[in-house]
């Protein structure tokens, strides 16, 4: 038997593939090791990742927040100023109400309690006419009665037109104020009590003129020519006694 | 030489001061016309005859020459200018009448000539507004409420504020 050569080729051979295993051992190992190697590298990156995410889906949520608050803020401070302007404009509406209605009272007053007083006072104006007749011993108290009467008339009709100009011009004013914004609507609430004011002293200043205006028409179309005679004879003996006519 | 006093007749019968504007007119006509003649004239006759009369009168008895008639005539405007006028404004036209009677009331406490003069002021109501010599009186029953308009319309003006 001749051992050797075969075995002998058949241990190199095994020895060769042995070393080729390992070698391939080897090789497969480092594979292993360069991928293994790679993957800690992106599970590093993963994690790196998902940190990253959470930041932003913190920092998302944070700015959400914000803006949510911030709106709502913004949302409380234009109620608050939408609920001031309403109040206001409220207000406003309700002082021009107040003033038409207090004028309105107040010269429906005058007119109604107005109707004793002026009567008071008709009655006073009736005496300086009465005296002036008086002295002639010719005294016509019918007619005295009669043009007292036809004066309050003519006034109350001066009055209630009076009443009715400012009536509507309150109201005028009353639908502008709703239609403001809150800067003008102070400025109207001034303009209205100068308004108020005004007019009431036209009442006053007119109220005289008006009175003697229906004392001219009406006494002017009442007297008759006896009476207008007998005044100019008591206005001459007047002026006698008065040194005047010397 | 009879004066100017020959006039006080005539002067005395004027009361108007529309008589004296009237006259006045005639005068100066008499007094263009070279007073030759004298123009018929809505005067009453029997003031044209006074005034018809004077100037004869001027002619016959003080035989006066044309031009001392024309003078005479001058002089008479001036008289009659001159003559005091009571100014009343009353309310309403007073019928002429009524004028009459305003001058025999004056005539109780004026003395010596004067005139009236009567116009309308219908805002005085009632009364009358009264001018002689440089006074002046109202008398007038707007006057008397403008007085008494504290009285009268105080309250009412308490009332709105006031």
């Amino acid at each position: 038997m001749n051992l050797p050569f075969d075995l002998v080729t058949n241990t190199t051979t095994l020895i060769s593939i042995i070393i080729l295993l390992v070698t391939l051992n080897l090789v497969l190992v480092f594979i292993y090791y360069l991928e293994y190697r790679r993957n800690q590298k992106l599970l590093g990156i993963d994690k790196k990742l998902g940190e990253s995410q959470r930041l932003y889906k913190r920092s998302q949520e944070s700015a959400n927040q914000l803006l949510n608050s911030t709106i709502e803020e913004s949302q409380l401070i234009i109620d608050r100023a939408y609920r001031e302007a309403n109040t206001i404009v409220t207000q406003m509406r309700k002082t021009a109400a107040r003033i038409d209605t207090k004028t309105e009272t107040e010269i429906t007053q005058l007119v109604a309690e107005g109707k004793l007083n002026l009567q008071n006072h008709l009655n006073e104006f009736s005496l300086v006419f009465k005296s002036s007749l008086t002295e002639l011993g010719k005294t016509n108290v019918d007619q005295v009665k009669t043009i007292q009467n036809q004066i309050y008339q003519e006034t109350l009709i001066s009055l209630r037109q009076m009443i009715a100009n400012l009536s509507s011009e309150a109201l005028a004013l009353q639908a502008e104020v709703g239609t403001q914004t809150q800067a003008e609507i102070k400025k109207l609430q001034s303009e209205l009590e100068s308004y108020k004011s005004a007019q009431i002293a036209k009442i006053n200043e007119h109220l005289y003129d008006i009175v003697i205006a229906a004392a001219k028409k009406v006494l002017g179309e009442g007297l008759t020519l006896s009476v207008e005679k007998e005044t100019v004879l008591k206005a001459i003996d007047d002026a006698k006694k008065d040194g005047l006519l010397y | 030489m009879k004066t100017i006093d020959s006039f006080s007749t005539l002067v005395e019968r004027i009361h108007l001061a529309e008589e004296v504007d009237i006259l006045d007119e005639e005068i100066t006509v008499w007094i263009n016309n070279g007073a030759q003649k004298i123009r018929s004239t809505i005067l009453d006759s029997s003031l044209l005859d006074q005034i018809g009369r004077t100037e004869d009168r001027l002619k016959r008895q003080i035989k006066l020459s044309q031009p001392e008639v024309l003078k005479r005539l001058h002089q008479l405007r001036l008289v009659l200018r001159a003559i005091p006028m009571v100014e009343i404004r009353a309310a309403c036209d007073l019928p002429e009448e009524f004028k009459k009677t305003l001058v025999v009331n004056l005539k109780k406490t004026i003395k010596g000539n004067f005139v009236i003069k009567v116009s309308k002021n219908k805002d005085l109501i009632a009364g009358a507004q009264i001018s002689f010599r440089g006074k002046y009186g109202d008398y007038s029953l707007i006057k008397k409420l403008s007085d008494n308009k504290e009285a009268i319309f105080g309250e009412i003006l308490k009332d709105v504020g006031i």
